[in-house]
């Protein structure tokens, strides 16, 4: 509130300081008003003693005359009553007058002159009445007569007259002074008063200000505290509803302990479950190693054998010796082929993708490379279109184009013209890659054991095969995520279309799984071209 | 080296498998002297000249370890340790003949040292080829290790 004076502390007590100034100040002249007053008092009461000594003097003086005069005319002693009073009165009177102008010089000179003067009237009234008593009237009368004693009492009251001016001269200045004073106190005290009260009226008004403001502060604070208690009666409520809320909170960490609880024990049991697996896994490598290592000792001691067999005793055995021979080699061979591609499909199973962005044409030209090599002498019309960047294993998708287009030349080779394709095509947002070859086809009555282990749908002795190709074909591709289908005519050829997954991921397989793990710090290399051929057979 | 000299050392414990071996290595006529260890043990007894061949020379080394993997008492790869470890013995050819073409085998089998790793065929006429292309090189196209490559002795002893 800017509108009025407030009373600050500061202003209040400066108020009231002032005041108390005020108030000494006054305080202090009033009393050296007083004290002056006083003095001027005592002054002039002073200056009244020494005039009504003065004058006691002066009538002691005229009684004493009075009584000379008396005694002259009667002489009488009885009227020397006066006269020898005043004897005595006059010496009192001196010795007070002498008391009272002690101090002022000017009086107690004249005091002086006075005093010799009244000694001398004295004496000559003495003188006057012994002559009287003496001489009788006649003679006291002409001492009379020659006014002598009326000159010393003509001086003695010019003396006192002075005395008397003097001490009426003081008494005025006495008087004027005791004015002044006065005067001025009053003018003191009233313009103090006023000041003053000016001051206290001015402070009243400040506090009551203040005093305003302060109550209307306290109203206000009032009206918060009423909002206060309402706020706090909220909180109250609000806090036993957190009470409430908390008890239900309680209710289901609880549970969700519970939860955590059966959670530990479903992830032991999947511990548990993993171990075993990895058990079983450890078991089937051991197992794929032993095969590896022990199933091929046989056979290669079988062709061996056989082998030397036919080239050492050659010319002992009959041609149908020779011929049997062979069988038995080729059989081992077969066999041998069945173990790899047969490790090789069990190997898949348990590999792990590695996933890197795979130019496929690359790939297919790799193949081609090498069946071409490995077929010199056939002409074949290769159509191959430009293939995508995929994200896929280089490796394991090798194979899948060495199955397939070797599968699509051993089945081309009844032909004069050989034409292979290999291209894409989009269907629903799908990448579909395909082969395509003019070949002896199948009926699409036995497509659906295409992809089946050892399924063939032809002779051995027409196509050799493994009759595991295709299968290890399908286990690649779903191990990407994709789907693989052919579709075909007898005698017109056959067309294997793939696909690869496109980012779609399945739960069920690895790549969802690596594409994650990927997406979280994968890092891009050169994509690596393995494998050797055999027998027109992919060998991983 | 002398005529007696063991130019192949042929380890491997199959009777069929070592035949086939033998007679391949013969017929190409790669070696005069082919020495035949029947599992790991023997075949260390012989380099390092202990056991029934503590008669050898030390310094007499085959020119060409053929090292089978599948041995009994002592297996192919902690042969093949014990021979790359030792700087007497480091410096000659091993060359792994065995049907195994499992990646562990071939991981553990370089980084102990090995020269070659060659994976038996099963087809016979192959696994001739491949012997003589293996003997050919060792023997004839590669220059063998001479003496001071077998020297490193223990600090000990002065080079």
């Amino acid at each position: 509130m800017k509108m009025k004076w407030v009373g600050s502390r500061k202003a209040i007590s400066g108020a009231f300081g002032l005041a108390m100034g005020i108030l000494a100040l006054i305080f202090v002249y009033s009393y050296r008003s007083t004290v002056l007053l006083i003095h001027a008092g005592d002054s002039r009461q002073h200056s009244h003693r020494v005039l009504e000594s003065t004058q006691r003097l002066l009538s002691e003086l005229q009684d004493a005359e009075t009584g000379q005069r008396g005694y002259l005319i009667t002489g009488a002693e009885p009227y020397l009553e006066p006269y020898n009073a005043a004897v005595g009165q006059v010496v009192n009177t001196m010795k007070d007058i002498r008391n009272l102008v002690r101090q002022d010089d000017d009086q107690a000179r004249d005091l002086a002159t006075l005093d010799s003067l009244t000694t001398a009237k004295f004496a000559e009234l003495q003188q006057t009445i012994e002559l009287r008593r003496k001489a009788g009237f006649e003679a006291a009368s002409q001492v009379v007569q020659t006014s002598a004693g009326k000159q010393i009492m003509d001086d003695i009251r010019k003396i006192i007259g002075g005395m008397n001016d003097r001490a009426e001269k003081s008494i005025n200045r006495d008087q004027q002074i005791m004015e002044a004073a006065s005067r001025r106190s009053i003018q003191v005290v009233l313009l103090g008063g006023v000041v003053a009260m000016a001051l206290l009226l001015s402070t009243f008004f400040l506090l009551r200000n203040e005093i305003e403001v302060r109550s209307r502060a306290e109203v206000k604070i009032n009206v918060l505290n009423e909002g206060l208690k309402l706020g706090a009666a909220e909180l109250e409520a609000s806090n036993k509803e957190l009470g409430a809320f908390n008890k239900r909170l309680e209710a289901e960490i609880a549970g969700r302990k519970l939860a955590e609880a059966g959670i530990q024990l479903l992830n032991k049991d999947l511990e548990r479950r993993t171990e075993e697996l990895e058990g079983s896994n450890k078991e089937l490598e051991a197992f794929t190693y032993s095969v590896a290592h022990d199933l091929r000792a046989p056979l290669r001691h079988i062709d061996g054998f056989s082998k030397m067999l036919m080239e050492e005793d050659s010319a002992a055995l009959s041609d149908e010796a020779k011929r049997y021979l062979n069988r038995i080699r080729q059989g081992t061979s077969h066999m041998g082929q069945l173990v790899d591609d047969l490790l090789n499909l069990a190997r898949l199973g348990r590999q792990e993708l590695s996933l890197q962005v795979t130019g496929l044409s690359s790939l297919v030209e790799d193949v081609l490379k090498d069946l071409k090599a490995e077929n010199p002498d056939r002409e074949i019309h290769w159509n191959i279109q430009p293939l995508p960047f995929v994200e896929c294993d280089p490796g394991l998708m090798r194979q899948v184009f060495s199955n397939l287009l070797s599968n699509a030349l051993k089945y081309t080779r009844p032909r004069k013209n050989t034409s292979i394709e290999v291209s894409q095509i989009s269907e629903n947002g799908e990448i579909i890659i395909l082969v395509r070859d003019n070949g002896v086809g199948f009926s699409m009555k036995y497509a659906d054991k295409l992809f089946g282990v050892f399924q063939r749908l032809h002779r051995q002795e027409d196509f050799e095969g493994t009759g595991v190709g295709l299968a290890t074909v399908q286990r690649i591709v779903r191990k990407h995520g994709g789907r693989v289908w052919a579709e075909a005519e007898l005698d017109k050829g056959a067309t294997f279309y793939f696909t690869l997954g496109n980012g779609k991921t399945d739960s069920s397989n690895d790549l969802g799984e690596i594409r994650k793990q990927k997406a979280e710090g994968g890092k891009e290399t050169e994509p690596v071209s393995v494998g050797t051929v055999e027998n027109g057979q992919k060998v991983a | 080296m002398s005529q007696n000299d063991v130019e192949i050392l042929l380890v491997e414990d199959n009777p069929d498998d070592l035949e086939l071996a033998l007679h391949a290595l013969r017929r190409e006529k790669l070696a005069n002297h082919i020495e035949v260890a029947r599992d790991g043990e023997e075949a260390l007894d012989f380099i390092f000249c202990r056991g029934k061949y503590a008669h050898r020379n030390f310094s007499h080394q085959p020119r060409l370890i053929l090292l089978d993997l599948k041995l009994p008492k002592v297996d192919g790869l902690q042969v093949l340790r014990e021979i790359k470890d030792d700087p007497r013995t480091k410096a000659i050819p091993v060359v792994i003949l065995t049907s195994s073409r499992e990646e562990k085998d071939l991981v553990e089998g370089y980084r102990l040292g090995v020269n070659s790793y060659i994976q038996k065929p099963v087809d016979f006429e192959q696994f001739r080829d491949s012997i003589k292309t293996v003997g050919l090189y060792w023997l004839v196209v590669n220059q063998a290790p001479p003496e001071e490559a077998f020297a490193a002795a223990p600090p000990v002893r002065a080079a």
